[in-house]
This record gives structure tokens, C-alpha cells and sequence, in this order.
């Protein structure tokens, strides 16, 4: 190796972490957030000068990487859950020849910065390594002359200077999409790879804490090809050459988490609503609030959701578990909503974007679902069951105003807890 | 109560789509579930509840030669199969736009043409001109417009005058436009309806009233309807298309909260944009959508739906009176 060789990987390594320096510092601070969406286009303008006044943001410090091998279906993820955002815009971002990194849309009031990691080749880093290191040989030999050159040394060196470094800051979550469908063992080896590369960078910024506080969730996709069975078969199979394969390593307290998921159901809703929760700082105090909103409705409330209306994802929910049948019913809920309201909204846009968007609706059951929007983007879904109120209305005309009465009374009811929750909502984020 | 026969022959060619438009329209299927559906054999026949008094019975006739010819052929001594083109109501004839052999796909629907002269020379004739999603945009209307220019020709030579055609596909909300004036053409009580709906719109100072069969969701008539006449008033800055898309939306919620065991809904508000779908009465949804809703006060409007909900299910009282 020349000196030349390593010359142009440095270059390499400038433009990489410029480009990681715009990066962060576009997600850090929200006013910063937004103004760079400002000058990033024109007509956005307009739309963030109106919301910025009533936008609060959850406290999402950390960054969201998306990655997996090529063709795994991370691409389609995103699509599939940000696509309704109407600032899409995909930034490629070059980082060096290594790694492009597609910017991918935040939710806007999630501010979830997830980024979409592309060609993200392990070897490639893996001989970035190799040239420092037979560079740095090269250099201190002929600087120092010194023979006792420790290999760890340049090893921790090599993970402190490089840009990659500051690839890994910020960084709270690493999902990892693994195409359940193809021979998975080459995806498989890579993330343990990137596994041991956070691992090895964490640990050389700062050697004293141990607390590796990067949740790596590992997506196996495209299971709606598979059947029940070998799903299961699947998911063991590579939790179990994970663990081998870290075990080997030598690396522990490493969060992984493993998700089932489809982008043709609403698992992979599911799995995102639980990366996302995990990154939120205020989920209990939130999660504490609903029960109290449940406990104050006279117990006529089933499930009760606090949604971000873009993605679909849910922020929050009550302490009791979640049936996915629920949650598919009302976020459904919410696409009806919009789309009604979306038939006559091209009459008049700017009167209908500042007016709440509320819905609610009574089933032939004893369930109603009702639907009211806390602030821009985030809204509550609540399924209702009317079961007390309901002794005495068996579809008998006469009663039927009785039960009216009662369903009415309920309404108002959680209409007034509605904005009690929102106040206080309104509080905690801000 | 009267009960009101009306006979609908489902025709066309073997993989024209047929069970499929059948199975979305009538049987809540979505339209990826179609792919379940194998080859019809012989003939469907289903009985269709609609408005109450009204019943459908469609038949949905198997499309492959061997059925065709069987239902074609002339044979006076059996008698078994000319039972079909006897008192039939509507014929909706369906034409695979992808099709390779338009020729003989002309050719079986000049032939049921010249059975029904026959046998029910009153009947209505629909064409639909189907699969439309696999052509190109920009040549749809063109290649609409010959295949009815051609159709039509064929339907006078058997005096069949009065043909409708429509382009559809199972992938947006063309096919509800079709089923709809297909069904409202055949309902009896269509101007009680609509007299009531014009009334209400009026009292009200409603933007829009439109009336959808429940089970369905396929539109039974509006308020921007002319008199007996199936052509739209186009109001202005309104999606043309608005109809169609509310059925698609009701009918995907109604899938929905099958999860929650709720066969259907009562209502469905959403009041800051003074959208109200209320359950009318057995049959009949209503869609209201109100004029300035910030400047009404909500009690009125709750006030109001009642009183339309009373005048609804009055209305088949009327009828039978």
C-alpha cells in the first residue's frame, strides 16, 4: 500500500463526514429542523410558518436507521408507511463512494428521523479498515522506527478518527430488514458485522460506560410468503445464529428485538409503533394518562389509541394489551375520515387544513368508535362499547331515543376528557 | 307488501369477469379477493334483497363455449334451457376489453340478442366494457368509444334501440357508477325518492343528499340528480366522481368493523365538515353533506336527522298504502 492509496480514501473520509455533519445537524434542534425544510422548498413555506405556532414535537432525540442488503424491502417500508407525506422528497446523500444515505421524510410531528441506508457494503468498511491500518504500520515505522507498535491501539485509533464514527452518533435504533424469502445467511452475517462495528465504535468513544444503548431490531420480511409453520422455523433459526454469532464475538448487553412483518398487513405497523415507543422519553407518563382517561369514562372504553395520523403508527396506547384487530380498525377509521373529508376538501384547502378533524361513529353492535385530533398530526382513536348504556335499547323504536340520550350523554363525556388529555398532552411536550 | 321480480341475465365470455364484478358488488367481496373464484358452471343464480320490496335475481351464466352453445342452441324439445331468456328484465352483457377474439365475442352477443327479441323483446341492455384498468389511459375513452359504436350497430339490427354502455374496472370505482344506473333503472319507487331527497336538500340548504342502498352502497339517486334522467348536474369545484368514491370508502369501513362483529354502521359523523351518514332505515343509507357547518348549531342538525330518519321510514309505509 502507497501513501497515495490512503491519500484518497482521506478525501474519502472528508466528504463523508461533511456530509454527516449536515446531517445531524438538520435533525438536532426542531427550529433548525424546520428551517431547513424552509429552504429546502418553496412551497412548504407557507404550510410550516402556519403550522410551526401550534407543532409540538415529541422528544425524539435519536435517529432511526433503516438498513439492510439490497432488495430486502426497505425501500418499499417506506414507502408503504411515510408515502402519505406531502414534503416527499428523497435527498441522496453521498457519503464518500461507501454508503448513500437516502434521507428519508420524518413524520412531522414524530419528527421520526429515519434514514434509509443504501449499499451499505460491510467489506467495503471492513478494507477501509485494513488500508488505515497498514497505513498507520506504514507511517510508524518510518516516523518512529519504534518496533512495539500495539495493533489495539490503531485498531481504537482507526474507530475514533474515521467519519464512521459519527455515523453511529445520535443513533438510537438500527432496524435491520432481512428478506425472510431469499438465502438470508449472507444478510445474517453482515448485520452481525455492523452489530460488531457500533459495538467497536461505542466502545472506543467512550471507554469507560458499557451501557450500548443502540436497540438493534431485525425485521424479517416478507413473510406473507410463507406459511405459519415454517414462519416460526424461521424467526428461531435466525435468532438462534444471531445469538451464535455474537456469542462468538464476544459481545454482550445488546438489545435485539425480531419482528414477523409484511408490508401487505399491519404487521409491519405493529413492529414500527413498537421501535418508535421504545425512543419516546414520555411514553409512561402518556401511557399513565390514558389509563386515567379509560377510568374516568364510566369503564365503557375498550382500547384507546393516540395515533400519528401520517404513518399510521401509534405513538401510545392504554396499559392493556393490544389486540391487532382493534388497532386495525381504527386506523382504518382514520382513512375514512380523510378520505370523506378529502372529497369536498379542494373547495376551499386553507379553511379545512386549520379545522380539527373529528369523526365519529355508532356500529350496529354495541361499539362506536370516535376520533378527535389533539394537534396537528397526532390524533386519539377510541373504541367505545356502549354495553352499559345499552340494557334497554333492543332495536325497539320507542327506545331507541333512550339509548340516543345515553350514547349522547357518553359523548359529551369524553368529549370533556378529550380536552382535558389534550391540555395536558399539550404540556408534557412542550 | 308487493313484491317487485326483476330478472337480470349476467352474459358474457368465459373470463370476462363476470363472478368477479358479481361477488365485489352483491357479496362484499374487495377486489383482491377475486382471485378465489374459479370458472362459473352453468348458471348462479342469486336471490337479491334490494330496497326491501324489491328482489333481484340475478343470473350469472358460466361463460365458457361449452355453456354458451348450450344455452344457445335451439332445442324445442327439451325446453330445459330456453327458460333462460324468458321474462328477463335487464340484460348486462360483459366484454373482456383484453379479449383476443372481439369477433366472436360480438358474434354470442348478437346471438343472445336475437333469443331475447324472441322471447322478452322489452328487456333493457347494458354493456360493460370491462378489465378497462389494463389499458392505457389515454386510449381508454377512443376504444370505449368503437367498441359502443360497434355494440350499438349490432343491438339495432335486433331492435334494441335503447343500450348503455360503461367502461369498468374491479380496481376503481367505475364498476359502482355502472351497477348503479344499472339498479336505478329498475326501481319502481325511484321518484318517491327522489322528490323526497330534492325536498330535504331544499329544507335543509343541504350541498348534497345522496341516498345508498345498504347492503350495496350503490347509489340509489342524489340531489344533484336531474328529473328521470341518470346525467349529473355538475356542480361546481364537485369531484365528478364523488359517488363512486363514497361508496368504495363506506364499503371498505364496512369490511373493517366486520373485526369488531358490527355487521354495519348507524352513523358516521364527522361533524367540524359537516359530513352525516346516517342509517335511514332498513335499506336505505343517506349521505348529507351541509352548507356552512360552522354557522349551524349542532342540536339543530341532530334535530334535523331525525326528522329525516322519520321521514324515511315512513316512506315504505307510503308505498304499500
Amino acid at each position: 500500500m502507497s501513501h497515495k492509496d490512503y491519500g484518497s480514501v482521506k478525501t474519502n473520509n472528508k466528504t463523508f463526514q461533511e456530509s454527516i455533519v449536515k446531517n445531524s445537524s438538520n435533525g438536532s434542534l426542531n427550529s433548525q429542523d424546520s428551517a431547513h425544510d424552509l429552504e429546502a422548498s418553496h412551497n412548504d413555506i407557507k404550510n410550516n410558518k402556519v403550522l410551526q405556532s401550534d407543532d409540538l414535537e415529541l422528544g425524539l432525540r435519536k435517529k432511526i436507521l433503516l438498513m439492510g442488503l439490497d432488495r430486502s424491502g426497505k425501500s418499499s417500508i417506506s414507502k408503504v408507511l411515510f408515502n402519505n407525506e406531502h414534503q416527499s422528497k428523497n435527498k441522496v446523500i453521498n457519503l464518500g463512494n461507501y454508503v448513500n444515505i437516502i434521507e428519508n421524510l420524518k413524520g412531522k410531528l414524530l419528527d421520526l428521523k429515519v434514514y434509509e441506508v443504501e449499499n451499505f457494503d460491510m467489506n467495503e468498511i471492513l478494507q477501509l479498515q485494513q488500508l488505515y491500518y497498514n497505513n498507520n504500520m506504514v507511517s510508524k515505522n518510518i516516523n518512529s522506527g519504534t518496533e512495539d507498535i500495539n495493533n489495539m491501539d490503531i485498531e481504537d485509533a482507526f474507530y475514533k478518527d474515521s467519519g464512521f464514527s459519527k455515523f453511529f452518533d445520535d443513533v438510537g435504533t438500527i432496524i435491520y430488514v432481512v428478506d425472510s424469502t431469499s438465502e438470508y445467511l449472507a444478510s445474517l452475517a453482515n448485520l452481525s458485522m455492523l452489530i460488531e462495528l457500533a459495538y467497536k465504535f461505542h466502545k472506543a468513544s467512550n471507554y469507560t460506560s458499557d451501557d450500548f444503548n443502540i436497540n438493534f431490531e431485525v425485521l424479517i420480511h416478507k413473510v406473507d410468503s410463507l406459511n405459519e409453520d415454517f414462519k416460526l422455523d424461521t424467526q428461531r433459526d435466525i435468532m438462534q445464529r444471531i445469538q451464535d454469532e455474537l456469542l462468538d464475538l464476544g459481545i454482550e448487553n445488546v438489545a435485539i428485538n425480531f419482528y414477523l412483518t409484511s408490508i401487505f398487513d399491519y404487521t409491519i405497523y405493529e413492529a414500527f409503533s413498537r421501535i418508535t415507543q421504545k425512543l419516546i422519553l414520555e411514553l409512561p407518563f402518556i401511557e399513565n394518562l390514558l389509563d386515567n382517561f379509560i377510568m374516568n369514562c364510566h369503564n365503557s372504553i375498550e382500547k384507546i389509541f393516540l395515533f400519528d395520523i401520517n404513518s399510521k403508527i401509534y405513538i401510545s396506547t392504554d396499559s392493556s394489551p393490544v389486540n391487532i384487530l382493534s388497532y386495525e380498525v381504527c386506523s382504518e377509521f382514520i382513512d375514512v375520515t380523510l378520505d370523506l373529508r378529502d372529497l369536498y376538501e379542494d373547495e376551499n384547502p386553507r379553511k379545512y387544513k386549520n379545522k380539527p378533524l373529528k369523526a365519529y361513529s355508532r356500529l350496529n353492535n354495541d361499539f362506536s368508535i370516535y376520533m378527535n385530533e389533539v394537534f396537528k398530526n397526532l390524533c386519539v382513536v377510541i373504541l367505545v362499547n356502549n354495553n352499559n348504556s345499552n340494557e334497554y335499547a333492543n332495536n325497539e323504536l320507542s327506545n331507541t331515543t333512550n339509548s340516543n340520550v345515553s350514547n349522547k350523554m357518553l359523548m359529551t363525556l369524553i368529549d370533556y376528557n378529550f380536552n382535558v388529555l389534550k391540555g395536558t398532552l399539550k404540556k408534557i411536550l412542550k | 307488501m308487493e313484491q317487485t321480480k326483476a330478472k337480470l341475465l349476467l352474459m358474457g365470455r368465459s373470463g370476462s369477469g363476470k363472478s368477479s364484478m358479481r361477488s365485489i358488488i352483491f357479496s362484499n367481496y374487495s377486489a383482491f379477493d377475486t382471485r378465489r373464484l374459479g370458472a362459473t358452471i352453468d348458471i348462479e343464480h342469486s336471490h337479491l334483497k334490494f330496497l326491501g320490496n324489491m328482489t333481484l335475481n340475478l343470473w350469472d351464466c358460466g361463460g365458457q363455449d361449452i355453456f354458451m352453445d348450450s344455452y344457445l342452441q335451439d332445442n324445442n324439445e327439451t325446453n330445459s334451457k330456453n327458460h333462460i331468456f324468458q321474462m328477463v328484465q335487464v340484460l348486462i352483457h360483459v366484454f373482456d376489453v383484453e379479449s383476443d377474439e372481439v369477433l366472436k365475442d360480438i358474434e354470442i352477443f348478437s346471438m343472445v340478442l336475437q333469443k331475447l327479441r324472441n322471447s322478452s323483446p322489452n328487456c333493457k341492455i347494458f354493456v360493460l366494457i370491462h378489465k378497462m384498468d389494463l389499458v392505457q389511459i389515454n386510449k381508454r375513452d377512443n376504444l370505449f368509444n368503437i367498441m359502443m359504436s360497434k355494440l350499438k350497430e349490432t343491438c339495432s339490427m335486433y331492435g334494441f334501440d335503447d343500450v348503455k354502455g360503461f367502461p369498468t374496472s374491479i380496481w376503481d370505482e367505475s364498476l359502482y357508477k355502472a351497477w348503479s344506473s344499472i339498479v336505478g333503472s329498475m326501481i319502481p319507487t325511484i321518484d318517491v325518492y327522489r322528490k323526497k331527497v330534492k325536498k330535504i336538500t331544499e329544507l335543509m340548504n343541504l350541498k348534497e343528499f345522496i341516498l345508498f342502498e345498504k347492503t350495496t352502497f350503490l347509489v340509489v339517486c342524489s340531489s344533484a340528480e336531474k328529473n328521470n334522467d341518470n346525467e349529473y348536474v355538475t356542480v361546481d369545484n364537485m369531484d365528478p366522481k364523488r359517488f363512486e368514491k363514497i361508496s368504495n370508502v363506506l364499503k371498505t369501513y364496512k369490511q373493517s368493523i366486520y373485526k369488531l362483529k358490527a355487521n354495519n354502521f348507524q352513523e358516521l359523523q364527522i361533524p367540524e365538515h359537516g359530513i352525516y351518514i346516517i342509517n335511514l332505515n332498513d335499506n336505505l343509507m343517506g349521505f348529507i353533506n351541509i352548507n356552512k357547518p360552522e354557522w349551524m348549531n349542532n342540536n339543530l342538525i341532530e334535530k334535523n336527522l331525525q326528522k329525516v330518519k322519520l321521514m324515511f321510514s315512513n316512506i315504505e309505509q307510503d308505498n304499500t298504502d
